[in-house]
């Protein structure tokens, strides 16, 4: 499965992509349950975009004392094997790219998991186009 | 049953300070669609002919949509319903940004707040929470400086709010309120409403909360269709690239762009520099910026990275900003229309009625009927980027003649008088928006009966123009009249249709949420879409026919609201410029009269009347249209003034000399 190639300059802010997030994955919209994050400054009109980017590192795995973390053989993404999670947010504190985002309500990290393969924030970004298939091309 | 729209009111007084929350029947969904058709049905209830819009009376209502807080593409918007100062009517004005989804994410429908508050206050929601705090401190501050200061009082940099500027302080009829810092609820004086109640701000945390839909898998499919068909249409991508300012050149070409109030409908040259094309071109534009949930991005944020009025941001220009404070003055540097649109924002104004003012105090000038007095020494000038951001300055301060404006041209030129109701281009109290009427006849009817006023945001009926437009704008036309030849705008035939259609579909599209933009701009959203997305959110089963009479019964229940506070067929009418003078130096192909004349508006009112089963001979819904929309309540309230409709006293706001 192709990465997201991730253009804050290109995010107009529209949230979308939070929201779609969300549902896909718990059925119901609630921003703090997005695996992807839009930070908009209104007044300068600065975004960033806070999600997974499958980098090369993959500092959040290496941090994890329990080993619930691992590479998916099938996306390529992060995947959780909650019950082994000690719950102890290491894999938060390692990601660079404020990539990890923190559950409150199960207390276990929220990583991009590609949506299985089927990205639902890319969808409604297909003219913003700030969240593309990696290898799309973008002119501004 | 989970829903997107749970009917949750909540009640704010700010008189007594207390809080409650109510919980509203089946029906103001079912019947009234929520967001703006509930709100009207609750200003219908709660407020009348003895309101006063600045009194403590008076309610506004924050109502965003129903599938607003989904993913559902563009439906972020927020109604806001109040009794105007403007006009004294019912009036409802829509705001983006990301106002809607905070509100919904808080877990209400409905913000309603009535009395007033002893001293200033802002009003704080979040999940769980309601708060009233003081913001005496935020009274006379612009509102970059009120976000600022909210943020810092609640040390929370990602609040969400609908504020005040000056300009709602001092209760300008064309106050407008500011959702957070660019978006604005901006026609009919809701700042001055908020200003009266001493409400600086409506402020939203921006965390927890979650918005249900009935059925999560089916809804997610409807969005998926719904983004679809919303990216097909060939008007999105123009306008993501150029915003609303996309064509502002080719309506100069086409003699549609109001200049010089109104007196011309196309300028000499400079045209160009009114357009998103020049934004890009100039290095203005930093970032197309959308609404919540919006998937096209129309919003502008510019910045003036050097030279004359360097440093100067904001949002914007809209199409409408460069027609009011730029083509309508003469004025064509857009430095200076970048800077005018900073000042407003920051002020809080309306910048189509702001234009309306300083254009119509400029011909005032001009005819000899105000001077230097009233002015405060300085020479008003057409073609004059310096004597606009004077003029806003003036009106903000309120000094001068710009106190007068500041109630808007209706009440400015009552008092002024000499004749000047004639370039004063407004009715019913509400200066008009800037498309040429004069050659855009579906344009001419639905500003004639829109309930606010003579402007768009109704009805505007883009696809009258048809195929020229695009060819979603041709079909849309189709299936109204059954044929595409109908789609251009100098006919009088059909119009009615057009019009019904269009404000059927708006009253379906503020109530849902959804963008106007992406139901009749692009056309994306049709009728059915807008079913399948409500009833798989909601959990009820309307028909696209069924959504279509909702939308109706809005119409129709905001039409007798305005009737019930005196108003008539007579008040179905156009600025008297529009309507009476020809515009200087006509463009030889323009094949029309000329004028939207009496006679030729009157032609097209009856046909609309007809269509909708209203009476021709005063403008009122027949008894039977009631009873048919479920509106037999009304009767009561409207019944006798039926007969005296056209002879009674006129409405301040609808009076000319």
């Amino acid at each position: 499965m192709e990465k997201i190639r991730v253009r804050a300059e290109l995010c107009a802010g529209c949230r979308s992509c939070e929201l779609s997030c969300s549902l896909e994955h718990f059925g119901y919209f609630e921003f703090a349950r997005s695996r992807i994050r839009i930070v908009h400054d209104e007044e300068w009109s600065d975004i960033d975009i806070h999600i997974c980017i499958q980098c090369d590192e993959r500092s959040c795995i290496a941090a994890c004392p329990t080993n619930a973390l691992s590479i998916d053989d099938g996306t390529g993404a992060v995947h959780l094997n909650q019950p082994l999670c000690s719950h102890c947010k290491k894999c938060l504190k390692a990601c660079a790219y404020n990539g990890v985002r923190w559950d409150y309500e199960f207390n276990v990290p929220m990583i991009c998991d590609l949506c299985g393969g089927d990205p639902e924030c890319l969808k409604p970004c297909r003219l913003h186009r700030a969240l593309t298939p990696m290898s799309a091309e973008v002119t501004p | 049953m989970r829903s997107s729209y749970t009917g949750r009111v909540l009640n704010v007084d700010l008189g007594t300070g207390s809080s409650w929350i109510h919980q509203l029947e089946d029906r103001y969904l079912n019947e009234y669609l929520g967001g703006r058709g509930a709100a009207a049905k609750m200003l219908w209830e709660m407020t009348g002919p003895d309101t006063k819009p600045l009194g403590r009376e008076n309610i506004i209502i924050f109502s965003p949509g129903v599938l607003t807080g989904t993913s559902a593409p563009t439906a972020g918007r927020t109604n806001v319903t109040f009794k105007s100062p403007a006009t004294g009517g019912y009036f409802k004005t829509s705001v983006g940004g990301g106002l809607g989804l905070a509100i919904k994410h808080a877990g209400f429908d409905h913000i309603l707040i009535r009395g007033k508050a002893k001293r200033p206050v802002y009003l704080y929601v979040e999940p769980g929470k309601v708060e009233i705090r003081d913001a005496t401190g935020l009274w006379g501050k612009g509102v970059k400086d009120t976000n600022r200061l909210v943020k810092q009082d609640l040390e929370d940099d990602h609040v969400i709010m609908a504020c005040i500027g000056q300009a709602g302080e001092s209760q300008s009829a064309f106050a407008a309120i500011m959702g957070t810092y660019y978006n604005a609820a901006a026609r009919g004086g809701g700042g001055a409403v908020m200003g009266a109640k001493n409400l600086k701000a409506l402020v939203c945390g921006d965390s927890g909360g979650r918005v249900f839909v009935h059925d999560p898998v089916a809804f997610a499919d409807a969005v998926h269709r719904a983004q679809d068909a919303s990216l097909a249409d060939s008007h999105s991508k123009t306008m993501k690239r150029f915003g609303t300012a996309a064509t502002t050149d080719q309506m100069c070409v086409a003699s549609l762009l109001p200049t010089y109030n109104f007196k011309r409908q196309w300028l000499e040259d400079g045209e160009e520099n009114l357009t998103g094309q020049h934004l890009i071109d100039e290095g203005y534009l930093k970032r197309s910026v959308s609404c919540g949930t919006c998937i096209f991005g129309c919003h502008r944020y510019t910045v003036i990275p050097d030279g004359k009025f360097e440093g100067t941001y904001s949002e914007g220009p809209e199409y409408e900003t460069f027609a009011a404070l730029g083509a309508n003055l003469g004025v064509t540097d857009s430095r200076y229309i970048l800077k005018a649109n900073e000042m407003a924002n920051d002020y809080g104004f309306d910048t189509i009625s702001l234009g309306g003012a300083i254009s119509f105090a400029i011909e005032s000038f001009e005819n000899g009927v105000i001077g230097l007095d009233d002015t405060a020494g300085w020479e008003l000038k057409w073609d004059d980027g310096d004597t606009l951001l004077y003029m806003i300055d003036l009106i903000k301060d309120r000094k001068a003649i710009g106190d007068l404006l500041a109630g808007g041209i209706k009440r400015a030129s009552d008092i002024i008088g000499k004749d000047s109701y004639k370039w004063a281009v407004q009715a019913r109290g509400l200066e008009q928006s800037r498309i040429e009427l004069r050659g855009a006849f579906s344009y001419a009817l639905g500003f004639a009966l829109n309930p606010r006023g003579p402007d768009h945001l109704m009805t505007e009926c883009l696809a009258e123009f048809g195929d020229a437009f695009t060819p979603q704008a041709g079909g849309v036309i189709e299936k109204i009249t059954g044929d595409r030849k109908y789609g251009q705008p100098y006919l009088e035939e059909k119009r009615g249709a057009i019009v019904t259609w269009h404000e059927e579909m708006y009253a379906v599209s503020d109530s849902l949420g959804y963008c106007a933009f992406a139901t009749t701009a692009s056309y994306g959203i049709d009728e059915q879409m807008a079913a399948d997305t409500l009833n798989t959110a909601t959990g009820i089963d309307l028909s696209a026919e069924s959504l279509m009479e909702a939308g109706r019964r809005i119409v129709t229940l905001e039409r007798c609201y305005n009737l019930r506070e005196g108003w008539s067929r007579r008040c179905d009418v156009l600025p008297w410029r529009v309507m009476n003078e020809v515009a200087v130096d006509l463009d030889p192909k323009q094949p029309t009269s000329a004028t939207m004349d009496a006679e030729r508006l009157g032609r097209m009112l009856d046909d609309y009347y007809s269509i909708n089963g209203w009476d021709k001979s005063n403008g009122f819904p027949s008894t039977e249209t009631l009873e048919k929309l479920g509106l037999g309540y009304i009767e009561e309230a409207i019944g006798e003034l039926r007969t005296n409709a056209m002879t009674a006293p006129m409405p301040d706001s609808c009076r000319l000399p």
